[in-house]
């Protein structure tokens, strides 16, 4: 491909570009509306921050707010220590039921949201488990786990053993050699996991709608809810800011990847 | 003291006691997924059993087949089941057309240098939340909006898309869309390009070269693709819910309605196990027809 384009890479080019205007213009039309002094979808004429500074004072909504964050700060935490236990243990040894148990980790990615919603619901009624802060974050622990133990697993793939039975050998405990060799190595693919964990938390409504009994409430349950029963504006001015959250995610998490594959090139180098 | 010679690691660690650090690692996470995943989709199971006391109008623990009988014989529910299937599969066939071109350009014909960058641009919008994507469109369909206000051109409908089929089909068309361009991405980047040379070289048209050589080469992309959007659009609840209209409901508004307001445990329970076993049978086809390791490795 040189620097002249043919007719055919000006059609993919056209294509592609229209498949990205369908992709981020209904994000660029409720950033747009969130500036909009009539609080309508269309081209604003004027530009306000009226709906932001209404958004502050909506407790309700800053409420949910500070309830998502916190579900996602500790479901995320929780979901990577599993995702990395389950990780270690598939990894290095193979148990009879290895197979069997990563099927399971992959059943709720495979099970509708609605059906896991519902089954989870009935099941924590069932075994007395408080609808609210702690069905929540259960929910967000399993929802998550299949994300960041197949994450964190990819750091282990391309692990090198030799390392961990080179501190053995020279006397580190197995604990003090997870702690000072293992750990630090996948430690990219743990945060990897982690953030996904977070917004992957951070964004979930299905399931949650189902277990959150109706007393605490996430941000997404209440931009639901109110999307539902009445369009406020607010909502462009909460979702603007959620989008650029997570986006701003998104680009630490592409950073993560990066330093991750430089270090392996320069380890590749290393060896060669 | 002097460090003594050990010519074998393996002696002074015999690795022939059982090692409870892989039992104990895998163990836990086991465990709670079990617990937490496992057991409630067993006990919706058992719920799918169970029926509804005429009288007391309770839920009574016997093992009755009446919740399957009505969930696949009844007129309204199959008539559901079958606008499920069709709202899923047209919304998978727009979405691949759309995907296909993308997906491809990205892997076999844009500069490498740029793929990761174009490939990001595709998950940007996947990352964000889908309820608030999902309401964007409310802004852009409804009567007024931004269709309406500003590209002034809406097809039919007087003036309003929202609360059609239409709109719950491009609702789900522009949430899922990534998950479908990704994978023909990756199988268009893995393909081996001296094939389509070598198709042209002996003088097949771009057409043909197209069907006979480029689909097959993607097709375990073209395969996940489908299965992966397929999936969370027959499942799905909070599209249809808020662009679609009231007569045009979903499998999964109708398993929400049963738990949320018609109180039919069984019965919701009996469509959940219906719609749970459909994503199981797409998925065995995925895994029967298409290698995850190949699309996704390398």
């Amino acid at each position: 491909m040189g620097a002249k384009l043919s007719g055919r890479d000006w059609f993919y080019r056209g294509y592609a570009l229209l498949i990205y205007v369908f992709l981020f213009a209904p994000i660029l039309v409720v950033v747009m509306t969130s500036f909009n002094p009539t609080g309508r979808a269309t081209i604003p004429t004027e530009f306000t921050l009226e709906w932001y500074s209404e958004l502050l004072d909506d407790t309700q909504l800053m409420t949910a707010l500070r309830t998502s964050l916190i579900v996602a700060v500790v479901s995320a935490s929780v979901s990577a220590l599993l995702g990395l236990s389950a990780a270690y243990g598939l990894s290095r040894y193979r148990l009879p039921g290895r197979g069997a148990a990563q099927g399971v980790f992959y059943l709720p990615m495979l099970v509708p949201a609605v059906v896991s919603g519902v089954s989870m619901l009935m099941w924590f009624r069932n075994i007395n488990i408080e609808l609210g802060w702690p069905s929540i974050i259960l929910t967000h622990v399993v929802v998550t786990l299949p994300f960041t133990m197949t994450i964190i697993l990819t750091s282990f793939a391309g692990f090198d053993t030799r390392l961990e039975e080179a501190a053995m050998d020279l006397g580190a405990t197995p604990w003090r050699t997870f702690r000072m060799i293992t750990l630090p190595l996948v430690m990219p693919g743990v945060l990897g996991g982690a953030l996904m964990a977070f917004t992957l938390s951070f964004d979930e409504f299905v399931v949650t709608l189902f277990v959150s009994g109706g007393g605490v409430q996430t941000l997404p349950i209440v931009v639901y809810n109110r999307i539902r029963y009445m369009l406020s504006p607010e909502i462009n001015a909460i979702a603007t800011l959620v989008m650029g959250f997570s986006i701003g995610l998104l680009a630490i998490a592409q950073g993560i990847i990066i330093i991750r594959r430089r270090r392996e090139r320069s380890r590749q180098l290393e060896t060669a | 003291m002097a460090m003594e010679y050990v010519p074998n690691a393996e002696a002074i660690r015999p690795r022939r006691q059982i090692d409870w650090v892989p039992i104990i690692t895998l163990g836990i996470p086991t465990l709670f997924v079990i617990l937490f995943f496992v057991m409630p989709i067993v006990l919706i199971g058992r719920y799918s059993f169970n029926s509804i006391d005429p009288v007391t109008g309770l839920m009574t623990t016997d093992w009755s087949f009446a919740a399957y009988e009505r969930a696949l014989t009844s007129p309204i529910y199959q008539k559901i089941f079958l606008r499920t299937l069709t709202i899923a599969l047209t919304s998978t066939i727009v979405a691949l057309l759309l995907a296909y071109p993308l997906g491809y350009f990205i892997g076999a014909v844009a500069e490498p240098q740029q793929q990761g960058t174009l490939i990001l641009l595709v998950l940007i919008p996947f990352w964000t939340s889908y309820v608030i994507r999902t309401y964007a469109w409310i802004g852009i369909l409804q009567t007024n909006g931004f269709l309406q206000e500003v590209v002034g051109w809406v097809p039919g409908m007087g003036g309003s898309l929202l609360y059609s089929r239409a709109a719950v089909i491009i609702g789900f068309v522009h949430v899922y869309l990534p998950i479908m361009i990704l994978p023909i991405y990756a199988s268009a980047r893995n393909m081996d390009k001296r094939y389509i040379e070598a198709a042209h070289d002996l003088g097949a048209s771009p057409f043909r070269t197209f069907l006979r050589v480029t689909l097959p080469l993607t097709s375990p992309g073209i395969i996940a693709g489908i299965v992966l959007f397929f999936i969370p659009v027959f499942g799905s609840f909070v599209t249809p819910q808020l662009l679609g209209g009231t007569g045009d409901t979903m499998m999964g508004q109708q398993i929400q309605n049963q738990f949320g307001e018609a109180f039919n445990w069984p019965f919701g329970a009996a469509l959940s196990m219906v719609m749970t076993a459909v994503v199981l049978v797409a998925m065995v086809l995925f895994f029967r027809f298409a290698d995850p390791e190949e699309i996704y490795g390398g």
